[in-house]
């Protein structure tokens, strides 16, 4: 019932500060949803928007890590990160991370994708999981929810951007804990993620029927 | 993480009276008298009246809200964001806790809709029976109250970054009327309605505003550095636009020129915000003269708001004794961003408590004025309380500042204030000045012996004037050493009620509405001396 299940989310946001979060299990026992219908990581992958055939979850050659970030054209936290995501991108592509857009409403079709790219001024390549391929591989609940593989294949985070939200409607003016950078500084520098799964505040991924 | 200390006790007791409802208790459409244990919600017959009542009159095509919610595919898509935003109440947005105050336009779901909906969303959102499914809601086209009198656009853009801190700015828009004029009502409509955040409607008679108007090479100008010489209400997406009840109307004087005072927030996407405006006039004069009750007066500039760095449950209490009887029009709140509870309750002569508003999480996006269902009648001797509550520590997420800093009273949204503004008429229209005086007096207290200083009705006139042009450097500020000596200590000292080195615009203006009241009093002496019912 809806009524035993409320308080624990509140109690998840009340603690405010980051910490591990228990819902999607952890990356040695990936959550019984996600491994049920996932694929192998290295086996997904799709066309970018703008038609080129990307494996977003390998990282790139000699590259150290794979980020992905979900999110909808319509989903307001999701866009309001639209430029963090953009300076995320540019800082961390030359030190051999690849980071794509994931677009999960299943009936999105690649010309509002498109528009929606220009609009926000998107500058990660962007990917329609239309069959929610990524969403399984990861267990991605939320946009604009973040999951990271390192070389070996491993989800080593899984989690928002950063605190910016507090909650719906707390938007904080700056962010405090920079979660998805910490974890890209700590795999590149050959380091273990302190937190690997941070809860990620946003819309919550339509489910597909 | 929202704390409730102040207000525990009522809070409460609301919170058990609202409990016993009944969890799966339906808005029932009526066609079964007797609940079926393992009846399942459906979208074509539960769902969406409940949806189309609450959600999509802002949840539609061209309106505030980012998402349309009206079909079964829309909302079966965003179910699991709507029952979560539902649960935690941040949707539909209405701050108001039940059991203090009756509003009009509550947009509030009540626990049994909240459980409807869960249950629908477990139930795997069914969409039911086809032959069910409900006609879509219409909603008026543009203009929510028809053909606004009078029309205004922005006559250019004002660039709202993609990213960045929230902004405020103020735009002029020029009004030129002929004659002076009365309103019903105004209508916003943004142009770029996912970064406006709300809109407040000011009138500024100096010409001031045009000066300082696009100084910077935007259209518009920052601050609060104009005389505002009168309001016409405000803009928050969400909430419908309210014509004032009955034939009260408020006055907008010809010479007026139109503020809007805008917050925005970025969204991702730069953007270009044009506004348009709609004004409603009423036919005639408004039947009884509408008074704004601030307690504490001047947003809390002289309770002396000091909050240490940390402070989680820092206090603030004042009273307003009402000196006639008078009929509640409508309440609102203004705090910045550390305050988190504020309530407004009145203790009648008989010793009766009438809760007015309790917010127990104050939120600056959402700051609203709530029109009463009905006007609320209090008499004369009733005790206006106003409490708020500040939680400056970082555990509250609206805290702009990390680490928590000292923050005292001040207009940048750093700063704190706090008051509630009881909006009401008097009960006799021939109470009206009393009414005003009463007020005056609450919010210029400090002035009280400059006006037996200043009985010199000529002087009084002339004493705006006088002070604008002292504002040698014509930043909108007073300086102290901007006036004459013999000034410095008789009028800077007693207005420099934050105890920094200029008076600003919140300042001046308890000069303004002091010498307004005065004016009053002696234009309503003669009134009195004609008007035998006048006391």
């Amino acid at each position: 019932m809806p009524k035993t299940t409320f308080p624990l989310f509140v109690a998840a946001l009340c603690l405010g500060a980051p910490m591990p979060f228990a819902i999607s299990g952890t990356p040695e026992d990936p959550s019984p949803a996600a491994a049920a219908t996932a694929e192998a990581p290295a086996d997904i992958s799709l066309a970018t928007i703008q038609g080129k055939t990307v494996k977003p979850l390998v990282p790139p050659a000699d590259g150290k890590a794979a980020v992905v970030i979900f999110t909808t054209t319509d989903c307001p936290i999701a866009n309001g990160y639209v430029p963090e995501i953009n300076r995320i991108f540019s800082e961390y592509s030359p030190k051999g991370v690849s980071l794509t857009l994931v677009q999960v409403d299943p009936d999105l079709a690649t010309d509002e994708a498109v528009k929606h790219a220009e609009e926000y001024r998107i500058e990660p390549p962007v990917v329609i999981d239309r069959k929610h391929r990524l969403v399984a591989a990861t267990g991605a609940e939320v946009t604009p929810e973040t999951a990271v593989f390192d070389a070996k294949g491993q989800l080593v985070y899984l989690g928002r951007i950063d605190d910016q939200y507090a909650g719906y409607g707390d938007r904080r003016n700056q962010a405090r804990v920079h979660d998805l950078r910490n974890a890209l500084d700590a795999i590149l520098a050959g380091k273990p993620v302190e937190h690997a799964r941070v809860e990620s505040l946003g819309c919550y991924i339509p489910e597909l029927n | 993480m929202k704390h409730r200390i102040l207000f525990t006790a009522a809070g409460s007791l609301a919170a058990l009276r609202l409990g016993v409802v009944p969890l799966l208790a339906s808005p029932d459409v009526g066609n079964t008298p007797e609940p079926e244990a393992a009846a399942v919600p459906t979208f074509n017959e539960q769902i969406a009246p409940l949806i189309h009542n609450n959600c999509s009159s802002c949840h539609r095509p061209g309106e505030a809200a980012p998402f349309s919610l009206i079909s079964f595919e829309e909302v079966s898509k965003k179910a699991g964001t709507m029952k979560r935003v539902m649960n935690d109440r941040y949707m539909p947005p209405w701050h108001p806790e039940p059991g203090y105050g009756e509003f009009a336009h509550e947009r509030r779901l009540s626990d049994a809709d909240i459980a409807l909906f869960n249950q629908w969303v477990e139930a795997g959102r069914p969409e039911g029976d086809p032959d069910k499914a409900p006609t879509p809601p219409t909603f008026p086209e543009g203009w929510q109250l028809g053909e606004p009198d009078l029309v205004l656009t922005m006559p250019a853009g004002f660039s709202v970054p993609a990213d960045g801190p929230d902004l405020y700015r103020n735009f002029v828009l020029p009004l030129n009327l002929e004659e002076d004029k009365w309103v019903k009502a105004v209508e916003l409509r943004p142009s770029a309605r996912s970064v406006v955040h709300h809109v407040l409607f000011f009138l500024d008679d100096t010409g001031t505003a045009r000066k300082l108007d696009g100084q910077d090479g935007q259209p518009g100008f920052r601050g609060m550095a104009f005389r505002r010489s009168g309001s016409l209400g405000g803009y928050i997406p969400g909430s419908a636009t309210l014509p004032l009840p009955g034939d009260l109307a408020l006055p907008l004087p010809k010479g007026s020129d139109l503020i809007l005072s805008a917050h925005f927030h970025p969204s991702g996407k730069a953007e270009v915000e044009q506004t348009t405006v709609g004004i409603y006039f009423a036919d005639k004069p408004s039947s009884k003269k509408i008074a704004s009750i601030q307690v504490p007066p001047a947003f809390g500039r002289g309770m002396g708001i000091d909050i240490p760095a940390g402070e989680p449950n820092y206090k603030i209490e004042d009273t307003f004794t009402l000196p006639v009887d008078v009929d509640a029009i409508s309440v609102g709140g203004h705090a910045h961003y550390i305050c988190q509870e504020m309530k407004m309750t009145a203790t009648l002569p008989d010793g009766t408590e009438k809760p007015l508003l309790y917010i127990a999480d104050w939120d600056l996006d959402w700051q609203d004025r709530y029109y009463f269902k009905e006007p609320v009648r209090l008499p004369a001797g009733t005790v206006l309380r106003s409490e708020l509550r500040y939680d400056n520590s970082e555990d509250n997420p609206d805290n702009p500042n990390y680490p928590p800093v000292r923050v005292r009273w001040g207009r940048e949204s750093t700063d704190e204030m706090g008051s509630i503004t009881l909006m009401v008429v008097p009960a006799d229209d021939g109470d009206s000045l009393r009414l005003t005086m009463a007020t005056a007096r609450n919010q210029g207290a400090v002035l009280g012996k400059l006006a037996s200083e200043l009985r010199n009705g000529a002087l009084l006139e002339r004493l705006p004037q006088i002070l604008n042009s002292m504002d040698a450097n014509q930043d909108g500020n007073l300086q102290r050493d901007e006036l004459p000596p013999r000034l410095q200590n008789r009028l800077f000292d007693r207005l420099n009620s934050d105890g920094n080195d200029f008076l600003d615009s919140d300042e001046m203006q308890t000069l303004h509405d002091f010498l307004d009241s005065l004016k009053a009093r002696a234009s309503g002496g003669e009134t009195a001396s004609v008007s035998p019912g006048n006391r």
